[in-house]
């Protein structure tokens, strides 16, 4: 429900669980590269410090209050939508042996963090800034110490034509140098008083205590706006390729492909059978052949960010294995647009997916991060509808999806020692 | 026979029996929840390289043997337990650590032919020459993965400090030196020895029925013969051998940005015998959160100062055999950082006695805790350690935690740092 313009509210009672959990998001649309990292550094200067919190230490005693209640922030990306995100997860004190005015304390400690920031004579305070901002500076400069997540960050900027699609989610060293304590509380008022709001809760709560918990926080009414959400790049006939030299283990060969299907299409169904059989799962044909089969692999997994439209394989490879490799993947894909999967294994993919569909509602938070992308895309999906549609698909629309998928990036992380 | 343990104020009801043939069994009902998690455990895991089998022979096996055991069970003759799974649409899965090996899925249908498979396919195992030679591609790639992970080689660098003549040096996947000598005859002997139904424990949790759960289970290991053995597993070693004969300090280089730095500590004593090593572990965790958490003054000083960021963090291991305490971070002034957990390390006692307050917080803060793990059924049932701490699951900490004082934690933790018997281990940037 909509509380005030851009402030939805999603409610979803339980008493299943022995937390309640509270998710504020605020997304919206960036035009300047810039913003995704100074939305990094503001997500980690809102989580640590606040005006009567002057200090992590602070922060964390809190916390402690209110019996350990997990709180963290985040941000996150939904093709072109960009989220900053709170939440927290705090007891239930009918699981405590004295009674509390926890959820209300909870509250209070979200406006205290989310709307009392160390802002001064319009910026953040200098060494509160400095040290987050010297932080997120390591933080992002050994993102690349991962060397599966580098060449997954190395794979999607050459994949991608979008300037900020080829950035991480989390942004890049070379945009937050010229950040300003004065630009941050800039971008603070924006986030405030701009950005869509959306509150969600589960747990054992009423709509009634919910909404007077609420008032407490200067919430104000903003335009309501319809996100630009879906990010598109046609196919290029040209395929491209990086290869880089370390000094490590094992080398790491990753392929990008664009596969357009519509989020809210009747086809991403099929999407999702179709990833879920090329290399979504050990059941999958990459993990057979590649791992299981030509023994090339540790991992060797596909993944699909339907908002981007991009479908991706990562593989842990040695060197000199590289075109076999290649080989081998090619012939995994030209399998299914050939429509050759066999019945039993497709029966099976789809009786594992609707298993961790229907597990994936034992979890409070998979229930808060799907209520928040109902609200995002606009399209309701209830369990029923999720399964019967999984349950639909077949050979030939798996076969059609896979011959939609065209190979544009491979980056190659070669660890050969000569 | 089935015993039932009460938890009121979380209002839980766990259920435990031992089979016939010794299988510890454990039955926690969920009925809200959709899916049920089991878990198969043998008290087994990389550190059991040296054995006296029922001949009374002397064994002594290549490290990473029971990581490769475990990959080796999930393939049968003509059928593979990924697979049946697959066609019961579970998710299955297996882990090993140094003390345990654990086989589990989780599933939202056809709960019984998933445990009576998940029974099966850990109870009859099959090993060809073949199978076991394509395997050692795979785990060969695992060890690479490992190779280039500088966390991991931190944690392995500072183990090989603290235990450097015991298996607990070498990586749980072995190396590719170790695993090349292992064949079919290793892992027969490795399986008959450990894979007895008295070393090992299932734990089911989740939205099942309990009669039925119990019935399919007792019905399925009625029907098995195993091969008797006329002694128990003997796992009671205390690791260690090197006591306080350890390497002080290491340094590695490797394609990194910033510097990481790990401090550790040797648990010089075996932890108490049954119960009293869960009160133990908890007061352990105590006292390390005071020194080293997130609220104490030692991060605070040093998070202010920019020595160290969230990456600062601290770990205590409690296992068969073994315990102790790292405490490490991702720093360009890792100097500076190792200095000022030394201090801390010196001052203890003292910043202890002066915790008073934070003391009463921290107690909410992992009752709060435990309370929010058990959500997640995973948790519940991998947060259970067996014999180790007789038996405690994540109710009895919850328990615990409430009765536990300050000089309690105080004296436990003077106690475990009186031998100070401590190491360094560095991962450096390649320059």
């Amino acid at each position: 429900m909509e509380i005030m313009d851009g402030v939805n509210l999603t409610l979803k009672p339980t008493k299943k669980y022995k937390t309640n959990q509270i998710l504020i998001s605020f997304t919206t649309n960036i035009k300047n590269q810039k913003e995704i990292t100074a939305r990094t550094l503001l997500a980690d200067l809102l989580e640590t410090t606040s005006l009567h919190l002057p200090t992590q230490r602070d922060v964390a005693l809190k916390l402690s209050e209110l019996y350990g209640a997990s709180f963290g922030t985040s941000v996150s990306r939904y093709g072109n939508v960009y989220g900053v995100n709170f939440i927290i997860n705090v007891v239930n004190d009918e699981y405590l042996a004295e009674t509390t005015e926890i959820l209300e304390d909870t509250f209070a400690f979200l406006n205290e963090v989310i709307f009392s920031p160390q802002i001064k004579d319009g910026e953040f305070v200098a060494d509160i800034f400095q040290i987050q901002k010297q932080n997120l500076q390591a933080f992002l400069a050994s993102l690349d110490d991962n060397k599966q997540g580098k060449a997954l960050t190395r794979m999607n900027a050459l994949y991608f034509r979008d300037h900020l699609q080829q950035i991480p989610t989390v942004g890049q060293l070379e945009d937050l140098s010229s950040i300003t304590a004065n630009q941050m509380a800039q971008y603070y008022h924006k986030m405030i008083t701009e950005d869509q709001i959306n509150i969600v809760v589960s747990g054992d709560v009423t709509k009634q205590q919910v909404k007077s918990a609420l008032k407490i926080m200067p919430l104000v009414a903003r335009s309501h706006k319809q996100l630009d959400l879906v990010y598109s790049q046609p196919d290029s006939t040209v395929v491209k390729y990086s290869d880089e030299r370390e000094n490590v283990s094992q080398s790491k060969l990753n392929l990008a492909y664009n596969l357009p299907v519509d989020h809210d299409s009747q086809d991403r169904f099929a999407a999702m059978v179709f990833n879920e059989l090329f290399g979504g799962s050990a059941l999958s044909l990459l993990f057979q052949n590649v791992r299981e089969k030509n023994s090339l692999a540790y991992y060797a997994e596909s993944d699909y960010d339907i908002f981007r439209q991009e479908l991706w394989v990562q593989t842990g490879i040695q060197s000199e294995n590289k075109e076999k490799v290649i080989d081998v993947v090619g012939q995994q894909l030209s399998q299914l647009r050939q429509g050759k999967i066999k019945q039993e294994q497709l029966d099976k993919i789809k009786a594992s997916m609707i298993n961790s569909y229907i597990a994936r509602s034992d979890s409070q938070s998979v229930d808060l991060s799907k209520a928040l992308a109902t609200s995002l895309t606009g399209v309701l999906t209830t369990p029923k509808q999720w399964i019967a549609n999984i349950t639909a698909v077949q050979v030939k629309d798996i076969a059609r999806i896979a011959n939609l998928a065209h190979l544009q990036a491979v980056y190659f992380l070669d660890g050969r020692q000569d | 026979m089935l015993q039932k343990y009460t938890y009121p104020q979380f209002k839980e009801v766990l259920y435990r029996t031992t089979l016939a043939n010794g299988l510890t069994v454990n039955l926690l009902p969920r009925p809200d929840f959709h899916k049920t998690y089991a878990v198969m455990t043998t008290n087994y895991g990389s550190i059991d390289t040296k054995f006296t089998d029922s001949q009374e022979k002397q064994v002594d096996v290549p490290a990473g043997t029971a990581h490769f055991l475990e990959h080796k069970l999930f393939e049968k003759e003509d059928h593979d337990a990924f697979d049946v799974f697959g066609k019961y649409g579970a998710d299955v899965n297996a882990f090993t650590s140094f003390t345990k090996t654990s086989f589990l899925f989780s599933t939202t249908g056809n709960l019984t032919k998933c445990l009576e498979f998940l029974l099966d396919f850990v109870q009859e195992p099959y090993f060809s020459s073949e199978t076991v030679e394509k395997e050692k591609g795979i785990i060969g790639e695992e060890i690479s993965m490992y190779d280039d992970d500088p966390d991991w080689q931190l944690f392995f660098g500072m183990l090989g400090n603290l235990y450097p003549h015991d298996p607990l040096s070498v990586d749980i996947a072995g190396t590719k030196e170790t695993i090349a000598q292992i064949d079919s005859e290793i892992l027969y002997a490795c399986y008959n020895e450990f894979y007895q139904p008295a070393n090992m424990d299932l734990f089911v949790v989740g939205g099942f029925n309990l009669a039925d759960v119990l019935e399919t289970i007792e019905t399925n290991q009625a029907n098995k013969q195993f091969i008797e053995r006329s002694s128990m597993v003997d796992t009671t070693t205390f690791l260690g051998d090197s006591g306080d004969n350890i390497l002080p300090f290491v340094e590695k280089k490797m394609a990194v940005m910033r510097p990481k730095s790990m401090i550790g500590i040797k648990g010089m004593e075996p932890v108490p015998a049954k119960r009293t090593s869960l009160k133990y572990k908890i007061e352990l965790e105590l006292g390390l959160y005071l020194l080293f958490g997130e609220s104490s003054i030692l991060f605070q000083e040093l998070y202010q100062k920019g020595i160290v960021d969230d990456s600062f963090n601290y770990e205590l291991s409690v296992e068969r055999g073994f315990h102790f305490v790292v405490i490490s971070g991702d720093t360009t002034y890792y100097e500076k950082m190792e200095h000022e957990i030394f201090s801390t390390i010196k001052n203890a006692e003292q910043i202890l006695a002066n915790s008073k307050r934070e003391f009463e917080l921290a107690k909410k803060e992992f009752l709060g805790q435990y309370i929010q793990a058990q959500n997640s059924l995973e948790s519940i049932a991998n947060g259970y350690e067996g014999r180790l701490f007789e038996h405690a699951t994540l109710f009895d900490y919850a328990e615990q935690i409430q009765k536990i004082s300050l000089s309690d934690v105080t004296d436990t933790v003077a106690l475990f740092l009186k031998p100070g018997v401590i190491s360094t281990s560095r991962i450096l940037p390649i320059t």
